[in-house]
C-alpha cells in the first residue's frame, strides 16, 4: 500500500515511489504534479498565485519560483530534469465575476515555467468553474481528479 | 506575511466582539425569515495557516452551499454564509414549502432563495459592523457557490488577502433546534488594511 501524502495550500512535497501525492479543494489554485519517469521520484505543488513579487514570502504559494524550488528538491533526491514529465489540474474560475481570473493566470505562468525548464506537460484538466481534488501516483504517473458532479456526487476522472 | 504577527490579543478580543454584534443581528434576521428561534455560539476568531486548512475543516470535500458577499467601503472584506447540504434543503423547504432534491442541480427559485437568505444574513452583519464602528460600509451583490467546502474557504480567503500565509476568520455557528437540526457557518474575512482602519476608529491601534 502506497503512502498518501497530503499537500496543503501553498505547499509542496517530494517523494520517492511508492507514494501517492494528494491535494484537496483546488479552486483557482493549480496542482502541478511532476515525476521523473526513470527514478520514480515525484513531487506536487499547490500553486495559489502566479508570481512572488516581494522577497521573503512562502515560495510554495507561487508558480514562480515554487516550481523551480520543487524541481531542485527532486534533483537533490536524485531525479533528472530531462526525464521529468508533468500533469496539471485546477485553475477554475469559481466566481463568475469578471476581473478575477487568477486561475487562468496561474495556468499560463505554470506553463511558462515548465516550458522554460524543458518539462513536457503530458495531460491537463484546467479551467471550468468547479473545484477539484487530485491524487497523483508516482509509480505510473496517473492523476485522479475528483469534481463535484450532479446529484451531489463526486465525479472522478483519470488523466 | 502572517496575520498572527500583526494582530495582538486585545485586538483579537475586539474582533470577537465585532463578531458577536454582527452575528447576533444576523441570527435575528434569519429568525425573522424562518419564524424560528435561532441560537448562536460565542463567536471565535481563528487564525489558521493556509497549509493547515484541511486539518481544520472536518470534512474538506463536503459539498456545501455558500453565499459570498463582498464588503466595500472604508474597511473592505468578504462575508461567507455557509450551510451544509441538509440545512440548505431544510431552509428552502421552510420558505417555499418544497424540498429540493439535489443541491448540485437546484432550479432558479431554489438558488435565489438560498442566496437571498445568505445575503440578508451577511448584510445584517455588515450593517451592524458599520453601526458599531461608524465606518461607511456597503455590500456587493451576493454570489452563490455549490462546491467543496475547502475550495470555497480557500478561494474566499485568497480574494480577501492573497499576500497572507494564514487565514483570519471571525466565525460563528448558527443553529436552529426545532425538529430538524440546522447548522450554518458564518465567517468574515477582512482585507489586510481593513483591520487597521477598524482598530484606529475604535482607538486601539
Amino acid at each position: 500500500m502506497e503512502e498518501k501524502l497530503i499537500i496543503g495550500i501553498g505547499e509542496f512535497k517530494v517523494a520517492k515511489n511508492p507514494a501517492i501525492l494528494v491535494t484537496l479543494g483546488l479552486g483557482s489554485c493549480v496542482g502541478v504534479c511532476l515525476r521523473d519517469k526513470k527514478s520514480h521520484i515525484g513531487g506536487m505543488i499547490h500553486v495559489m498565485l502566479p508570481e512572488l513579487k516581494d522577497q521573503g514570502g512562502n515560495p510554495g504559494k507561487y508558480a514562480e519560483p515554487g516550481i523551480r524550488v520543487m524541481v531542485n528538491e527532486m534533483v537533490k533526491m536524485g531525479a533528472n530534469v530531462r526525464d521529468m514529465e508533468a500533469k496539471i489540474a485546477g485553475g477554475a474560475s469559481m466566481f463568475e465575476s469578471k476581473g478575477f481570473e487568477i486561475g487562468k493566470k496561474n495556468v499560463d505562468k505554470i506553463k511558462d515555467v515548465l516550458r522554460d525548464l524543458g518539462i513536457r506537460i503530458l495531460a491537463e484538466d484546467t479551467g471550468g468553474n468547479r473545484a477539484r481534488s487530485i491524487e497523483y501516483k508516482i509509480e505510473d504517473g496517473t492523476l485522479m481528479i475528483k469534481k463535484v458532479g450532479g446529484k451531489e456526487s463526486i465525479e472522478i476522472i483519470q488523466i | 506575511m502572517k496575520w498572527k504577527d500583526v494582530v495582538n490579543p486585545m485586538q483579537m478580543d475586539v474582533l470577537k466582539e465585532i463578531g458577536n454584534i454582527g452575528a447576533g443581528n444576523a441570527a435575528t434576521s434569519l429568525s425573522t425569515m424562518i419564524s424560528k428561534e435561532v441560537e448562536i455560539d460565542v463567536p471565535t476568531v481563528k487564525l489558521v495557516d493556509l497549509s493547515e486548512i484541511y486539518e481544520y475543516l472536518k470534512n474538506p470535500e463536503e459539498i456545501v452551499a455558500s453565499t459570498i458577499v463582498g464588503i466595500k467601503g472604508e474597511a473592505p472584506g468578504k462575508m461567507l454564509m455557509n450551510f451544509d447540504s441538509d440545512s440548505t434543503k431544510h431552509l428552502i423547504e421552510l420558505l417555499t414549502g418544497q424540498r429540493p432534491e439535489d443541491l448540485t442541480n437546484m432550479n432558479e427559485m431554489e438558488r435565489s432563495v438560498i442566496s437571498e437568505i445568505g445575503n440578508i444574513i451577511c448584510s445584517t452583519y455588515v450593517i451592524s459592523l458599520s453601526n458599531f464602528t461608524s465606518l461607511f460600509l456597503e455590500t456587493e451583490v451576493p454570489i452563490l457557490l455549490v462546491d467543496m467546502f475547502a475550495a470555497i474557504i480557500s478561494e474566499t480567503s485568497i480574494m480577501a488577502s492573497k499576500e497572507y500565509d494564514d487565514v483570519l476568520m471571525i466565525e460563528t455557528i448558527l443553529k436552529v433546534h426545532n425538529g430538524q437540526k440546522l447548522n450554518g457557518f458564518l465567517t468574515m474575512f477582512p482585507e489586510p488594511g481593513s483591520l487597521d482602519v477598524i482598530f484606529k476608529k475604535l482607538g486601539l491601534s
